[in-house]
């Protein structure tokens, strides 16, 4: 290991030393060996002429790197890679449920996503993570880590891909179909949930009506897998108040356990005139 | 394969080791070309605050964003 025998020659102490080695120019950093997290490091300050030669361990490194086929990485991002490794185990069941049923693309979005629900979980920040995924895949990655983060891979997608599974003869396109509206438009969209009631599911809809309208945004998508949430998202479409809102008669695909519905509406400036009073 | 970590205060070290610069917009460059940027695996270019490690084949610059990390994980998954 022509590192390893290189450092030797400078360092006496690293004899015996089983652990990682580190390089810093921090001049508060000593030329020592730390404990750091239950890891034994080895640091080594360049900046301290009276035991570096700056140059052999240049020449050390470069020849780790070339020669060795050693990993020159920083610390925070090696922590990173530790994290990441560890996540994946964990988010094992989920990842292999949706291979091959989604985009390869999107598998890749939502293996990133899910790390970065870990780290949310975790009460980590993310800020960074999430403009990593968003720098790199754009506005479909930001709604795939939003989906992510909020559960709704396994509340509402999984349960949409079985749904299909049980009802349709040929589940994959189907699935994917709604899957591409889900993902396109979850900014727009509501995701109605077990724990709603109906009151709050119309307080839910009457409020991103009003927000949408007063920025010009049209429509509002609904989405509800199960039973329970069908039944509350059929009987809404029946409200007189919610009704009074739709400028064209809502765009509908749904089966026994799920419901997908488009509802349109005039914006602010446009003429308001509910189909409904039109009939 | 062994790791060698380094900080945030050795990058111009590592890189000087490696025969780069950094250029007046804080790019990672080639000592010997100036002009001439070094690129990742996927064509990204590197910012001094985004480089995170270099591996060998020839010179395989990493970033230290999300994805290319996870990347990185699945070429060592790889190679174990």
């Amino acid at each position: 290991m022509a590192w390893w025998d290189s450092l030797l020659g400078l360092f006496p102490k690293l004899k015996d030393f089983k652990g990682e080695v580190k390089l810093t120019c921090l001049s508060g950093n000593k030329t020592t060996i730390i404990n750091n997290d239950n890891r034994k490091i080895f640091q080594i300050n360049i900046n301290d002429t009276r035991t570096i030669d700056q140059s052999h361990i240049k020449d050390a490194i470069r020849k780790a790197v070339q020669n060795n086929n050693d990993l020159l990485i920083e610390d925070e991002s090696e922590k990173t890679l530790k994290a990441i490794t560890a996540s994946e185990e964990s988010n094992n069941n989920i990842l292999n449920y949706f291979y091959g049923k989604i985009p390869s693309g999107d598998y890749s979005i939502l293996r990133a996503a899910l790390f970065l629900k870990s780290q949310f979980d975790d009460g980590k920040p993310v800020d960074r993570l999430k403009r990593d995924i968003v720098d790199k895949y754009g506005e479909r990655g930001k709604n795939i880590s939003n989906l992510c983060t909020a559960g709704y891979f396994e509340t509402v997608i999984k349960p949409l891909y079985e749904e299909m599974v049980k009802t349709t003869d040929d589940p994959s396109t189907k699935f994917i179909e709604t899957y591409e509206v889900i993902i396109a438009q979850y900014p727009f969209a509501i995701f109605v949930n077990k724990m709603m009631s109906v009151d709050e599911l119309k307080k839910v809809i009457l409020g991103k009506i009003t927000r949408n309208k007063k920025y010009g945004i049209n429509y509002l998508r609904i989405h509800g897998i199960g039973e329970d949430n069908v039944r509350k998202i059929s009987q809404i479409l029946t409200d007189k108040d919610i009704q009074k809102e739709f400028s064209a008669l809502p765009e509908i695909n749904s089966g026994q356990t799920f419901f997908n519905v488009k509802i349109c509406f005039a914006c602010n400036n446009q003429s308001s005139g509910s189909i409904y009073n039109k009939i | 394969m062994n790791k060698i970590l380094f900080d945030k205060s050795a990058k111009k070290f590592i890189l000087n080791a490696f025969d780069k610069a950094i250029d007046k917009e804080g790019f990672v460059v080639e000592k010997s070309d100036p002009s001439q940027r070094v690129l990742t695996r996927d064509a990204q270019e590197v910012e001094i605050n985004r480089f995170a490690g270099i591996r060998k084949g020839s010179e395989i610059f990493i970033r230290s964003d999300l994805c290319s990390l996870m990347q990185l994980c699945d070429d060592l998954s790889r190679e174990d």
